[in-house]
């Protein structure tokens, strides 16, 4: 971007944004098993109020989980690469989201309700990164290999414990199980993510020229009058508490937080305060689209939504780390 | 330039340490305003640890350093930038970043929690760019720039913090000739403006019309500080480099170089 960020801008940006994920949101209601034109909805048809019934209470809820845990995702990936000075960071590659699901996967195990299960996942996801940092966080090379490697094992590792839990399941828990390594939108619940998207993004928003100050460096941070340390436990908690909310909602879905700010970067520059609910906008849009093309691909049949994001994710990430080995 | 409050800092019996080692042992040093410090040593001899502590990010092993009489740590983070501003010798960024976002984070201080850079910060900051010869680069990613294009642009970004005292950590490494002596000038002017400057450099000829102090570390806990003329000797160069160094005469100064 050549001239700097202007709040004009910054609005105009977020409406465009926000007008692109409303024709996803209008698609999304409008494909599936059945589709339907959008006016269909309210034209004199003896069909429309069967139509409304099938868009507003099926494919609504499920649009607006999309939305709120691709938010989310994007949001926390934008942090941890903020946090790791790290573009490749991301809930997925560093174990965050593995952890999360692991937690939640033992806490189902020993019979905990479906209901409570933010809370270890929660624990899984902070846990996780604390050790990813505790292990890594001293490397300052510029490339920070050792902190990607050590995230990247620990990802490993989480994905082993999980299917270790899952060949100890009874088989009355495996399917609901299952749900968590796969990455499912079908039957997510909205509110909770939802909601925590809208509070977590305004509870960090006010700090996003700090956040600025904190990715070029923390002595420049420091030398700016940012207090690194204490704004980088904020992003911890954060990150960790949209990834957990996101996992317990939707299971774990991989790479929307490494693709979606990634990509805004290039096109809109790395301007926290825009970077911040622009990610929260497209990774809604792009887990959407992503869910579309899971439902309609083999329809009748829908795939596990994370299938889709993986597959589209990994040579993206590759091409990343490809293109940064060039650059430095 | 904007009228400011001259500050003073000072080092009260500082010690330094890395790891086992001790770097600077009881420094008592004393920058006032308008003064220039040329700190000299060697590669490793705690120049970087010195200014780091100085501006707050490292704590001393023993002994303090005081802005105006009071602790450094005990003034808010907002009012020690708009007192000290700080260089540090690395900077990069590992996102993409324009040569103009990256000045004008130096009016961060200077902004509320809900603030922009106004047309006014934008201009103060072009105007930086440009004394150190970077006009016409604004728009350009920082990663595309070479080192001593970055090392100027961080420069830039110090002095559109427009702090009236200036820890700079080598600002001239990297420069080719004729922008050394461009950015000396630069640095000369805001001397002249009032301001008070601690610079970090390998080169000791760097002071001429330039610095009024010296700072030379010997890496082993021993300094020496004074006025240039008392500390800058052929003598005291050859023990802090370990390395012979003769000063020639010319034009009635005296220029350093390897023997």
């Amino acid at each position: 971007m050549t001239a700097p960020l202007t709040r004009a801008r910054l609005a105009l940006t977020l409406i465009a944004i926000a007008a692109l994920t409303l024709c996803a949101v209008v698609a999304s209601l409008c494909i599936g098993s059945t589709s339907y034109r959008p006016w269909q909805l309210w034209d004199g048809n003896p069909d429309a109020a069967l139509v409304r019934d099938v868009v507003f209470s099926l494919r609504l809820p499920r649009t607006l989980a999309a939305l709120a845990v691709g938010g989310l995702l994007a949001f926390a990936g934008t942090l941890q690469q903020i946090l790791l000075r790290n573009p490749l960071a991301d809930p997925y590659v560093l174990g965050t989201a593995g952890g999360a699901s692991v937690a939640a996967l033992l806490a189902l195990l020993l019979g905990m309700g479906a209901g409570a299960l933010a809370l270890p996942a929660g624990i899984g996801a902070l846990l996780t990164t604390l050790i990813v940092f505790a292990l890594a966080g001293r490397d300052h090379s510029t490339r920070q290999t050792r902190l990607l490697l050590t995230g990247i094992a620990l990802a490993s590792f989480c994905g082993a414990l999980s299917s270790l839990l899952l060949s100890l399941a009874p088989d009355g828990l495996l399917r609901g199980m299952l749900f968590w390594l796969l990455g499912d939108l079908a039957g997510a619940h909205w509110r909770l993510a939802a909601i925590s998207l809208a509070l977590l993004l305004a509870l960090v928003w006010p700090f996003a020229r700090d956040l600025n100050l904190l990715s070029h460096g923390m002595q420049s941070a420091h030398a700016l009058g940012v207090d690194p340390r204490r704004l980088r436990w904020l992003l911890y908690l954060v990150a960790s508490a949209a990834t957990a909310v996101a996992v317990t909602t939707a299971g774990v879905i991989g790479f929307i937080g490494l693709i979606v700010p990634n990509a805004l970067r290039i096109a809109l520059g790395h301007d926290t305060r825009l970077l911040l609910p622009a990610s929260a906008l497209t990774g809604g849009a792009v887990l959407l689209i992503a869910d579309i093309v899971s439902r309609v691909i083999l329809a009748p049949q829908q795939l596990p939504v994370g299938v889709i994001t993986a597959l589209a994710g990994v040579p993206l990430f590759l091409w990343l780390l490809q293109h940064r080995g060039v650059q430095r | 330039m904007n009228p400011f409050v001259p500050h003073q800092l000072q080092a009260r019996g500082l010690t330094l340490r890395m790891g086992e080692r001790t770097l600077v042992e009881a420094l008592d040093l004393s920058i006032q305003p308008g003064e220039c410090w040329l700190v000299l040593g060697e590669n490793g001899c705690g120049k970087s640890t010195l200014l780091a502590t100085l501006a707050g990010w490292l704590k001393p092993a023993t002994g303090s350093v005081r802005l105006d009489n009071q602790a450094l740590g005990n003034w808010p983070p907002r009012q020690r930038t708009l007192a000290l501003a700080w260089l540090a010798q690395h900077d990069d960024s590992p996102f993409p970043l324009t040569v103009l976002e990256k000045t004008l984070t130096g009016r961060h201080p200077h902004l509320g929690r809900w603030d922009w850079e106004s047309a006014d910060d934008i201009a103060l900051a072009k105007q930086q760019l440009a004394r150190l010869d970077l006009a016409g680069l604004e728009a350009r990613d920082l990663a595309t720039l070479s080192g001593g294009e970055r090392r100027r642009v961080g420069l830039a970004a110090v002095l559109t913090q427009q702090a009236p005292l200036l820890l700079l950590d080598e600002p001239l490494s990297q420069l080719d000739l004729r922008h050394q002596q461009q950015t000396l000038a630069v640095l000369r002017e805001e001397r002249q403006a009032g301001r008070a400057l601690a610079v970090v450099s390998h080169d000791p000829n760097h002071a001429h019309d330039f610095a009024s102090h010296v700072l030379l570390l010997f890496g082993d806990g021993r300094w020496l500080a004074g006025p240039v003329a008392d500390v800058l000797t052929a003598e005291h160069l050859s023990a802090l480099y370990r390395y012979p160094v003769t000063a020639l005469q010319r034009d009635g100064m005296a220029w350093f170089v390897p023997a």
